[in-house]
């Protein structure tokens, strides 16, 4: 078996490629462990990790005279070899694999995009909140008030009931980019995808600030759009958790802490807080440039109207 | 042992045959349709519910004239559950119950794939209509890719007689042929399977000669039907 590596860092991360060669007539077994001093951060396709990959590095065969390219990636200090690769002997037997995750992996997750699903309104909120049991579509009380509020796809009460509970039990369906628990997790979210799912395990209770926030009557004449909304709830959220921790005394910052989901969850908090401020200071500059603009235009519709 | 229960297209009455086929073998019936349910549910965790965690397949097994794992309707529920859950799911539920027979949804993503992946065979239902047919015909690729082996395909709400030879030979299976009945269309909604309701039927007849088919060419376990319950 021939091997050749190469590995260079960036960003702290190593990133190491490997060409096998097999130049024997018959098909060999090949192991390959990674030496550096990380987690191997393998492949993957549909957010699946690609075959052959685990935890220490890649097990596969590589045909009769043919070549195999890998390459991943791992957060360690670069070392030389980056690799031991290790020839188990001619591969015999099939190597084929009919699982869930190469199903995944060449079909695709079929969830919906996450700007598909309903965000709950303040109607829908009022509805019977299921506890963290997990439970949710127990308790679906036809009184549930759906028809006062606009849940936009609850067919029924109970799907209103469902969806507020799954809602508020997590929070994160009411913000587009996280996925609680599903394939988007993995597949390189946004920084700010990865703070709210830290901190919105399912069935999660809702803490009081939360439940005080929603219950807050919503402005009908300058309602952001529900994108908007949900983004800037998020970010209000996670600046909710940094005053909570701002000078805060040890019971405060405990309390802040369990709600947000641990230390590890408000680890990364400054940094995101640093990235909010800026996305903000973005957002209003551009807002503000806009709805000057938006003044600023004249449509002459009546004299549009004469003309045609 | 596990059975898909796949089709392509959608409408043609996947998950009524299913829910009969679940009735004839005695089977759960797992309704894996991610985003868009067909199959009664009710109070207490459902298949979304497992796939985010929340509950164990097992809990989620619905009691009844035919044992039943719902799927909720919520698009919250399907966003949050994760697929890849899914195959353990299933085995999880044919470890405890013996045989399940999986309701797949239309279309070809991974909420059909993996049911296939997990499935020691796998049924094609299409309709009579060469639409249906050609959809029919992918599903059959990508269930030889994955390993389920096709026991059987099943043209169902058939009105006039339709060209069983053309599709068997297009589907390279033997083709059951599953009258149009009302009564069928209206079983689930009813809860009365049409195998116990009007066992003398043509669609009675049809859904347990595919019954047959399953088991005759597979590992099924005859269990009589509550002897899970014990």
């Amino acid at each position: 078996m021939n091997v050749d590596w190469s590995v260079e860092s960036v960003d702290g991360m190593a990133l190491v490629t490997v060409e096998l060669h097999n130049p024997t007539p018959v098909d060999r077994r090949v192991r390959v462990e990674n030496e550096l001093a990380g987690d191997v951060l393998p492949p993957r396709r549909q957010g699946v990790v690609e075959r052959g990959w685990d935890d220490g590095g890649y097990g596969g065969v590589v045909a009769a005279d043919d070549r195999v390219s890998l390459g991943y990636a791992c957060p360690a200090p670069v070392e030389r070899p980056p690799v031991t690769v290790s020839d188990e002997g001619r591969a015999d037997g099939d190597d084929g694999e009919a699982t869930a995750n190469s199903a995944i992996r060449e079909l695709g997750d079929p969830s919906p995009p996450a700007d598909a699903v309903p965000l709950p309104t303040v109607g829908s909120e009022a509805a019977p909140v299921a506890d963290a049991s997990g439970d949710v579509s127990a308790g679906g009380e036809p009184t549930a008030d759906a028809d006062a509020g606009s849940a936009p796809s609850a067919d029924d009460a109970r799907d209103a009931v469902e969806q507020s509970g799954a809602a508020s039990a997590s929070d994160a369906a009411a913000s587009p980019d996280v996925a609680p628990g599903s394939a988007a997790s993995d597949t390189g979210g946004t920084k700010s995808a990865a703070d709210a799912s830290d901190s919105s395990t399912p069935g999660e209770e809702s803490t009081p600030a939360e439940r005080a926030r929603r219950d807050r009557p919503v402005d009908a004449d300058a309602t952001p759009p529900q994108a908007v909304a949900s983004w800037l709830r998020s970010v209000e959220r996670r600046i909710e958790h940094g005053e909570g921790l701002t000078d805060a005394s040890v019971v405060e910052a405990a309390d802040v802490l369990e709600s947000a989901g641990g230390l590890d969850a408000v680890a990364s908090l400054p940094e995101s807080l640093a990235a909010d401020a800026e996305t903000l200071r973005a957002v209003a500059a551009e807002a503000e440039r806009l709805a000057e603009r938006a003044e600023a235009a004249d449509v002459p519709v009546d004299a549009l109207r004469r003309l045609a | 042992m596990i059975v898909a229960v796949a089709g392509g297209k959608g409408g043609v009455g996947k998950s009524t045959l299913t829910y009969n086929l679940g009735a004839a073998l005695s089977a759960v019936v797992v309704d894996a349709d991610l985003g868009m349910a067909d199959l009664p549910t009710g109070p207490g965790p459902d298949l979304h519910d497992v796939l985010a965690g929340r509950a164990a397949p097992t809990e989620a097994v619905r009691e009844g004239r035919v044992r039943l794992l719902p799927c909720g309707r919520s698009l919250s529920g399907a966003r949050a559950a994760d697929v890849r859950d899914l195959g353990d799911a299933i085995r999880s539920v044919a470890d405890e119950y013996g045989d399940v027979v999986v309701d797949c949804p239309a279309g070809l993503r991974a909420d059909v794939g993996v049911p296939l992946a997990v499935a020691d065979a796998c049924l094609v239902v299409t309709s009579p209509r060469r639409f249906a047919l050609a959809d029919a015909m992918r599903t059959r690729e990508l269930a030889r890719e994955l390993d389920a082996g096709l026991v059987g395909v099943a043209v169902n709400r058939v009105v006039e007689s339709p060209p069983t030879d053309a599709v068997e030979r297009a589907l390279g299976a033997p083709v059951t042929v599953i009258p149009a009945d009302p009564r069928v269309g209206q079983s689930i909604a009813e809860n009365r399977p049409v195998v116990r309701a009007a066992p003398e039927s043509e669609a009675a007849q049809g859904i347990e000669a595919l019954a047959a088919a399953i088991q005759r060419n597979s590992r099924w376990s005859l269990r009589p039907q509550g002897a899970t319950e014990a």
